[in-house]
């Protein structure tokens, strides 16, 4: 179980989600469209949720059909 | 008027605060919806245990009996910390309840009554002057918005009705995370919950039964987030830390999945705007250590309703309504969290819980008055500052 970040996040990238969460599982670099949750570390306290100024995260089992993508994104940024 | 066409009210979030204020509107013939973004029976990140004032509350709203069936009693607490140990017997039992069981009872409750559940994630909601409405987003991705002439906020920690009208504080720094869950294997359960504190860190362990329990650990942020590459492996080395030995945890399973909740705050400015009222966690939390969680958030949701169905059969002006529900509310959270100061500083400042401990082994009486507004059986009043002082001396 993790929480996923999605589409809303691109172009705001506000990062208030990143000083809340209690494990530092949130990363992105400057160069970065968005933010992404490493699914890994993240503990699902769902802290992050309601920090979000645009509900952009969402857990992974209740991440709407239209940004299932974006599941495979987040876990894509902490590979290698 | 009544608005016809639309739901007299929206209550978001089907916790015990929401599912009981809908419980109560819709029972009194009023058109609720209930929304919130998880299909139940679901888990919840939550100490699990019922005071017996609750347990009466609940018995008030006439569900107490299909509860009874899951609950097991807690019979006292026993609180370790600073080398010493406190054993407090409860003058009635309490409850540990998982709250699986308990908001999906309460939900269901509310549906029978009337009132309409909704699965959607509340995104945004505005408070009009002349209704409400919430802009919510359903499982399909699908977005809609519903408008009635009340809102009730009742999504806990974080709420996003109380975000979005203005209604919260900022969070304090280095704010508190649970983790936990239910475990099984463990010896020696008894009814007794324990509780082993180290500073603003403690360990809770609530039987579910004789080998079950929920078993919390209560961590600042900065503490957890040194642990954060092996949180289960982290939570297992501090609970035996924290209660002295492997004996009775070491073989303890975690059965179905860890969960986490935090930041553990959360404070409001106040709780009203023309068209809303918050109610539970969302209106204001409490140290979880004292046990007043879902106590509050079923007199909230409680006290919600009924000055929403005050107004709207025309039993009174929503000024006055709203004053007396701001006034007992605040009052209510108030009180419970100077409970939680003098609990706080009785278990946790090293010399006071030594102190303590020992007059209490002496004479288990002292503990009384302040067992007995902790647990609900003198509610609405505070101990007297000499009972207080009596457990020092």
């Amino acid at each position: 179980m993790a929480y996923v970040i999605t589409e809303p996040c691109i172009g705001t990238k506000d990062k208030s989600c990143v000083d809340v969460c209690p494990v530092d599982c949130i990363h992105g670099k400057d160069e970065d469209e968005m933010l992404y949750i490493d699914p890994e570390v993240c503990i699902d306290c769902g802290a992050c949720v309601s920090a979000c100024p645009v509900e952009a995260i969402f857990a992974d089992s209740d991440v709407p059909e239209k940004w299932q993508n974006f599941l495979e994104i987040n876990a894509e940024y902490f590979k290698n | 008027m009544r608005a016809a066409g639309r739901d007299e009210a929206l209550v978001v979030g089907a916790g015990p605060a929401g599912s009981s204020a809908a419980l109560r509107l819709a029972r009194r013939g009023i058109s609720v919806r209930l929304i919130d973004r998880a299909r139940f029976p679901r888990t919840k990140a939550c100490g699990e245990y019922l005071s017996a004032g609750t347990v009466e509350q609940l018995r008030r709203l006439c569900v107490g009996e299909r509860l009874n069936a899951a609950a097991q009693p807690v019979h006292g607490i026993r609180i370790f910390g600073n080398g010493a140990r406190t054993e407090l017997p409860f003058r009635r039992p309490g409850w540990s309840l998982p709250r699986v069981v308990l908001d999906e009872i309460l939900v269901e409750q509310a549906v029978a009554a009337g009132a309409q559940l909704l699965q959607a994630r509340v995104e945004d909601c505005a408070d009009e002057g002349s209704c409400a409405s919430v802009r919510m987003r359903t499982p399909a991705g699908e977005e809609i918005v519903e408008r009635a002439s009340f809102l009730i906020g009742a999504d806990g920690i974080g709420s996003v009705v109380a975000r979005k009208l203005q209604l919260s504080r900022p969070i304090a720094s280095n704010p508190r995370f649970a983790l936990g869950g239910h475990y099984s294997g463990l010896h020696a359960l008894d009814g007794f919950v324990e509780m082993f504190v180290d500073g603003r860190t403690y360990f809770a362990v609530n039987p579910l039964g004789r080998d079950r329990a929920n078993i919390m650990l209560i961590v600042p942020q900065r503490e957890l987030q040194n642990r954060r590459e092996d949180v289960d492996r982290f939570i297992r080395e501090r609970g035996e830390l924290l209660s002295g030995g492997r004996e009775r945890f070491g073989c303890a399973a975690l059965e179905g999945k860890r969960i986490a909740v935090g930041p553990l705050t959360h404070s409001t400015r106040q709780l009203t705007r023309p068209r809303t009222l918050l109610a539970g966690d969302a209106a204001g939390f409490v140290d979880p250590f004292i046990g007043q969680g879902v106590g509050l958030a079923v007199t909230g949701g409680m006290l919600a309703a009924d000055a929403i169905a005050s107004v709207l059969l025309g039993e009174e002006a929503r000024a006055v309504a709203w004053e007396r529900y701001e006034r007992v509310v605040a009052a209510e959270l108030r009180r419970r969290r100077h409970l939680a100061t003098i609990v706080s500083a009785l278990v946790r400042i090293p010399f006071v819980a030594r102190r303590a401990a020992a007059v209490v082994a002496r004479d288990p009486s002292r503990a009384a008055p302040l067992l007995d507004a902790v647990a609900g059986d003198a509610p609405g009043r505070l101990p007297p500052i000499h009972s207080l002082f009596r457990l020092l001396a």
